[in-house]
């Protein structure tokens, strides 16, 4: 966070004086506001509950787990927490993704986070309410935990700090669920399949596995050792320095036994899985090898009976298709129908979800595109998207299913309510109708025979096994709402076989995602449920074919891949049945809301500003001299509308501390599509212009600048600046000051759908052009013009190997035009860093990217050191600077080492031989260049 | 002389220097007269049940000082003209009586989660250490201003002490009850195995608490044997029990409250709150008080171990409270003092403040003395 808004900071303080200076720049992708939220605010006994539009509603049921948590917590934690907390709901993911509270990008799979600057919780909706609880609460573990922890060291006057990641997240679900399918689906592949990380490097681990890990020791610990355990690590954080120390002492062993003891009750539960279960490659043909596939969709009816996909493979996740012969066995590679996270259309694909269906002669599938997602139809035939459907009131949109004619299309929806409901399109009429409408999670719904029923699956079920998803229909006709089946599981994917004759679906009734299918008596009335698979891990998704085969989406070895598998897999020994137990006198449930006076409790949002940092420094330069100096910064709740403020000094002698005063005030506004920031400043004190290799000056420039910055999407987006500033320059070979009043104005287009390995760009393209005019507006002593013009491409040779190419040119003519620097290991390599000047300048690279050493690991010891995915680089350089007349082209060769340091700076060495007197000769002895920096 | 002088200066500031700026406790006028509160709770039996009125109205605020670290749930302690408190910081503090100004405080490495103990000239603070796997009992003779004796204890200190006529009984949190004599000297030990978060009570001559595993101990004083281990609960018990004559009250983790009787350590009666109570109850021999970790607030029969009345707050009430026969004095964690009407449950009277409340309050020679986190004191003089 710390690192963002620096960054901010130097973004406004190279924009403020710096449009003259437009060589370094940022590409990087856009987080388009499309919404304008008219925030509200609800104001409960521990929280202020902040939200828009319609979502009130499920504002007021969100309150209310949050008021129920709460009580939980303060219990649990024995704290209390004496400020109220902001909880910020969004009622999508879609909408999350815009918000300004998380600066960067937030992937698909981030359910919620909870930001410690200011002490907010941000959560989108995402059409379950249990998973709306789970998350609120998940949430709410970390504000207690951090509260506790960072009172707890405060007590005792000792330096911040956390416990690591995997403590914190396992922490936060181990108190917010309970042990759920999807945790088991993560946990049985880990242990069976070798992915598993010892209890002593749980601290390198990311991602999901982290958070199932965490959980999973945290329960084993409270069996083994007992509930108070766990809060007792929480109660000895301070003692120690190491929380391995804290563990230790807490359970009173050494680290190793416990590791130990818990890898092996953890290989005594999962390895008997394999007794009466089976890994999917066991009696079934695997589709496919690499990436993660899911989402298919075998197109029966079809015109070449393809089996099309998802599947992301590359880094962008895409739709395929794969030619399948008689048997279910791949036809050769998959092709490549669309690729996606590369335009607007095709913005995001959602991993994992069931967002595709293939009929006859058309494949519809879901994107997000702009504010929403879109049901885009494809056609076979003409192999191109023919129509794209979007509607106003509807966000986010899943699982699109066609009617047996194919005239209509049936998906669930989220809509500005929140309400995650049935919706059903008809394409001859191009009428939408809504199917259902309230806040009960309706899913994955499929046309039943003639459809004339719409089956889907549903968390409102009701009495002994409420909230459970079971499958429902929907009458057509008379809009009634009917179970199909009543467990106390989940089902989820409701699909016919082609005659209708049989149900299947995916079900968590064992413990984990299996195949199961519908049992009905000899009326055809549902009577209960049978397993048609036994795997060891997740069956995530399927899809139905003929001659008694299925292809799914399994999940193993922590990817997805596709297979094919009989229906009759499993001997009838295995087979697990259920009946129906039905509870006639359930009633309905509801979701408890809180109940709040709306003329006190209700109010509309207005921007709270609050304090977000501020950072003081003092430090002396050998060649400059003490300098010293503090950076606010001031932002609203949301994070919509900042300020920053630099103060600092760079005086040598106290006589020049007044002349020497350096102050910068910005404000960078984020909360409509169109950014803008604005500033005034001034600078003054004593420069060295490396642009001018002899000159070395005193300065005082002041003045202000706009900017505003329009995103066309993602990718790309508009820049227009301007900044108007006076000064006053001393040089020390002359005897006049220089002065001069500047206007800048520049306008840039820029375009960026890269995207990123460990250690720069693999993939994708990014390109900056940009016109700008520069004047002295009173003593006329600068007058040029700049234009910029650099692109870079990024060629996929393999999933690891990338061939980067740029191609930029740089020019300012007229007055005094500033030159432009290069040399170095960020563009011209063996070269002295910025050595060679030009008004104008020329460069380009051709780069081969590779992987060169996967995992570098020393122990010493007493401690250890470990680097992942170092890469190589075979490169080719060439360039020219000139002012007025070309002198030379200059070039390297060579190859070079890039190593990732904690994803926060990438190291640098390169060997190579510079090329030299106009590109004619090589340098005799080879240069070694050791620097830092993303490559390009 | 004078390079004699220049020395003895340098040698004064590398001590200044090294010394920290220390005040360290030598209290040379204390007299010995074995007046004051010396030991957490008004008694050994933990009632914490003070037979006077308080003038609650008309308490005033007579000084206010600030520790280094925050206090805990312990108390201070108050020996003829001085206040003792530890922090969390691991200093303990010596305050004048009247005035509030500081003595001198003595730090350690670690935290302090106890409160001081106090016999003749001596007095006795504990320290869970930083980076250890032992906590220490302090013996410090605060005449003299020196350290007599210290004493490392494998485990950690979480438990208050009980002062008894020949020495201190301390449990620590991993089960074993050790008793020491005033001179530091180990008597005997007794190791339940089992996790005790439970502030043990005395009385005629033995020793309970309750174990994480649901049980109830009984400890023979002087010989440290087992008188009984009986399960009371199929819950943890982290809560300090509260002795009359016959019984003994503590509740566990689900919020049941049990009455036991003290010979055999059967349970008589019990009675479920809204949550658990992590506190002693407060008993004054008719009714009991105790407030749980929901904010509510009850009054409840002691023989019939029915509720009279209770009184919600906003907060978490995990101190103990102080009971006078017209108020109950209890500490929210939500940075409040409720002065409550023993009688029906009305809070009388309200003290604010900016910060939680965690210390369990000391009344002693009508002052009222309440601490708030980040370490500030509050002395209150009443008629």
């Amino acid at each position: 966070m710390l690192k963002t808004y620096i960054k901010y900071i130097l973004l406004i303080a190279v924009l403020s004086i710096n449009s003259l200076y437009a060589q370094f720049y940022f590409f990087g992708r856009n987080k388009v506001q499309y919404e304008n939220f008219d925030w509200k605010v609800l104001k409960t006994d521990h929280f202020n509950i902040y939200y828009y539009g319609e979502f009130e509603e499920m504002a007021k049921i969100g309150a209310s787990y949050a008021e129920t948590a709460y009580e939980e917590y303060k219990v649990k934690f024995n704290g209390y927490i004496t400020r109220k907390i902001p909880l910020i709901f969004y009622n999508t993911h879609i909408h999350f993704q815009q918000t300004n509270t998380s600066p960067g990008f937030i992937p698909e799979g981030v359910g919620g986070f909870f930001e410690f600057m200011k002490g907010r919780v941000v959560i989108p909706y995402l059409g379950s309410l249990a998973r709306f609880e789970h998350v609120i609460r998940h949430e709410l573990v970390h504000v207690f935990m951090v509260d506790k922890i960072l009172n707890q060291l405060r007590d005792r006057r000792q330096q911040a700090k956390l416990p690591p990641l995997w403590f914190v997240e396992g922490l936060a679900e181990y108190w917010s669920t309970t042990w759920d399918t999807q945790a088991e689906m993560v946990m049985r592949d880990a242990v069976l399949n070798n992915f598993f990380v010892r209890l002593e490097d749980l601290i390198y681990l990311r991602g999901y596995l982290m958070y199932k890990e965490g959980q999973k020791f945290l329960e084993w610990v409270a069996d083994n050792y007992g509930e108070e355990k766990i809060y007792l690590l929480l109660e000895n954080f301070w003692r120690f320095k190491n929380f391995y120390d804290v563990i230790e002492f807490t359970l009173g062993e050494p680290i190793k036994d416990i590791g130990e003891k818990w890898h092996f009750d953890l290989r005594k539960e999962y390895y008997t899985l394999y007794d009466d279960r089976y890994p999917h490659h066991i009696d079934a043909h695997k589709l496919t090898k690499t990436g993660f596939n899911f989402s298919p969709n075998y197109n029966l009816k079809g015109p070449n009976k393809d089996l099309y996909f998802m599947a992301n493979r590359s880094g962008y996740t895409s739709l395929y298709k794969m030619k399948v012969d008689s048997t279910l066995k791949s036809e050769g590679e998959a092709e490549l129908i669309i690729e996606g996270e590369k335009e607007e259309a095709f913005e995001a694909f959602h991993f994992m979800d069931n967002s595709l269906d293939a009929h006859l002669d058309k494949v519809i599938f879901v994107t997000k595109s702009g504010r929403s997602d879109v049901i885009h139809v494809y056609s076979i035939i003409e192999e191109d998207v023919i129509e794209t459907l979007k509607w106003d009131n509807i966000i986010s949109i899943k699982a699109p299913e066609f009617s047996s004619d194919g005239n209509k299309i049936v998906f669930n929806a989220i809509d500005q309510k929140g309400f995650n409901d049935l919706f059903m399109y008809e394409f001859s009429s191009k009428e939408l109708r809504r199917l259902t409408n309230d806040y009960y999670g309706d899913n994955e719904p499929t046309f039943g025979k003639d459809d004339k029923l719409v089956y889907f699956s549903s968390d409102r079920t009701e009495g002994n096994f409420q909230q459970f998803e079971n499958i429902f229909t929907y009458d057509l006709e008379t809009n009634k709402i009917n179970y199909v089946t009543y467990v106390d599981a989940n089902l989820n994917k409701p699909q016919f076989t082609s005659d209708f004759e049989e149900l299947y679906f995916v079900s968590d009734y064992d413990g984990n995602y299996n195949l199961w299918k519908l049992r009905k008596d000899e009326i055809d009335r549902p009577i209960g449920i049978e397993q048609v698979s036994r795997y060891a891990t997740s069956l995530y998704d399927f899809t139905i074919t003929e001659n008694n085969k299925i292809i799914t989406s399994g999940f193993e070895k922590f990817s997805m891949q596709l297979y094919s598998m009989d229906k009759d897999i499993i001997p009838d020994s295995l087979k697990t049945i259920v009946d129906f137990e039905w509870d006639r006198t359930a009633e309905r449930w509801h979701a408890e809301k809180i109940a709040l006076d709306p003329k006190v409790d209700q109010v509309v949002y207005e921007n709270e500003y609050t304090l977000d940092y501020a950072v003081s420094q003092f430090a002396t330069d050998p060649v400059y001299g003490p300098r010293g100096g503090a950076i606010l910064s001031l932002s609203d709740l949301l994070s919509d509308d900042k300020y920053f403020i630099a103060l600092y000094n760079t005086a040598e002698v106290q006589s020049e501390f007044l002349r020497n005063v350096n102050v910068s005030i910005s404000r960078v506004n984020q909360k409509y599509r169109t950014n803008y920031a604005f500033g005034v400043f001034n600078f003054s004190g004593r420069r060295y212009d490396i642009r001018e290799s002899s000159s070395f000056f005193w300065e005082r420039i002041f003045g202000g600048y706009v900017t505003l910055l329009y995103p066309f999407s993602k990718f790309q987006r508009l820049e227009m600046t301007a900044t108007i500033a006076n000064s006053d320059r001393e040089e020390d070979d002359e005897i006049i000051p220089r002065k001069s009043v500047l206007v800048s104005n520049s306008i840039q287009f820029i375009h960026d759908n890269s995207i990123w390995g460990s250690t720069g760009p693999i993939d994708g393209t990014r390109f900056r052009f940009l016109v700008g005019y520069t004047t002295d507006v009173k003593f006329s002593n600068v007058n040029f013009y700049s234009a910029m013009a650099d692109y870079r491409k990024y060629f996929r040779l393999g999933r690891r190997i990338t061939l980067a190419t740029k191609a930029s040119v740089f020019i300012n003519h007229g007055k005094e035009a500033r030159r432009f620097i290069a040399g170095g290991s960020w563009d011209l390599r063996g070269w002295n860093r910025w050595s060679i000047r030009g008004e104008k300048l020329w460069l380009s690279s051709i780069e081969l990217r590779y992987p060169l050493i996967d995992q570098l690991q020393i122990r010493f010891p007493f401690f250890g050191l470990g680097f992942t995915s170092i890469r190589g680089a075979l490169f080719f350089d060439a360039g020219g600077a000139w002012d007025e007349e070309y002198e030379e082209t200059l070039g390297s060769v060579g190859f070079g080492i890039r190593i990732n340091v904690f994803n926060f700076i990438a190291l640098r060495y390169d060997i190579g031989k510079k090329i030299e007197k106009n590109f004619t000769q090589l340098q005799p002895k080879l240069f070694y260049q050791f620097f830092f920096g993303w490559d390009f | 002389m004078g390079f004699l002088r220049e020395t003895i200066k340098i040698l004064f500031i590398i001590i200044s220097v090294l010394t920290g700026c220390t005040n360290p406790i030598a209290l040379k006028d204390a007299r010995l007269n074995d007046e004051g509160l010396m030991s957490y709770g008004v008694n050994n039996q933990r009632n914490f049940y003070i037979d006077k009125n308080l003038d609650y109205e008309n308490l005033e605020l007579a000084w206010e000082n600030t520790t280094r670290g925050s206090f805990d749930n312990f108390s201070v302690t108050i020996y003829d003209e001085f206040v003792f408190s530890p922090d969390l910081s691991g200093r303990v503090y010596v305050f004048d009586r009247e005035t509030g100004k500081l003595n001198g405080h003595e730090e350690e490495s670690g935290e302090m989660p106890v409160t001081v103990n106090i016999k003749n000239n001596k007095f006795f603070y504990f320290v869970n250490n930083f980076k250890e796997t032992y906590f220490t009992m302090y013996i410090f003779n605060y005449k003299q201003g020196s350290l007599s004796e210290e004493i490392k204890i494998k485990g950690k200190c979480s438990n208050e002490p009980l002062q008894l006529e020949d020495g201190l009984l301390v449990l620590t949190e991993e089960g074993r009850l050790l008793k020491f004599d005033f001179l530091g000297t180990k008597v005997w030990e007794y190791d339940s195995k089992e996790i005790a978060v439970s502030d043990p009570a005395y009385i005629d001559g033995r020793i309970y608490w309750g174990s994480i595993n649901g049980n109830i101990f009984s400890i023979d004083d002087k010989s440290g044997k087992l008188n009984y281990k009986n399960k009371i609960s199929e819950n943890r018990i982290e809560a300090g029990i509260t002795l009359t004559n016959t019984f003994g009250y503590l509740s566990d983790v689900e919020g049941i409250l049990y009455k036991i009787k003290l010979k055999d350590g059967i349970v008589e009666n019990e009675i479920s709150l809204e949550s658990a109570a992590k506190n002693n109850p407060i008993v004054n021999g008719t009714n009991l008080f105790i407030g749980d970790m929901s904010g509510v607030i009850y009054s409840i029969d002691l023989n019939e171990m029915e509720i009279n009345w209770s009184t919600e707050v906003d907060g978490v009430l995990n101190a103990n409270a102080l009971l006078f026969n017209n108020v109950l004095v209890q500490p929210n964690l939500n940075r409040k003092v409720h002065f409550i009407n023993v009688e029906n449950g009305n809070i009388e009277m309200e003290f604010e403040y900016d910060a939680r409340v965690k210390m369990t309050p000391v009344f002693y020679d009508y002052t009222l003395y309440i601490g708030i986190d980040r370490g500030t004191l509050f002395a209150y003089k009443t008629n």
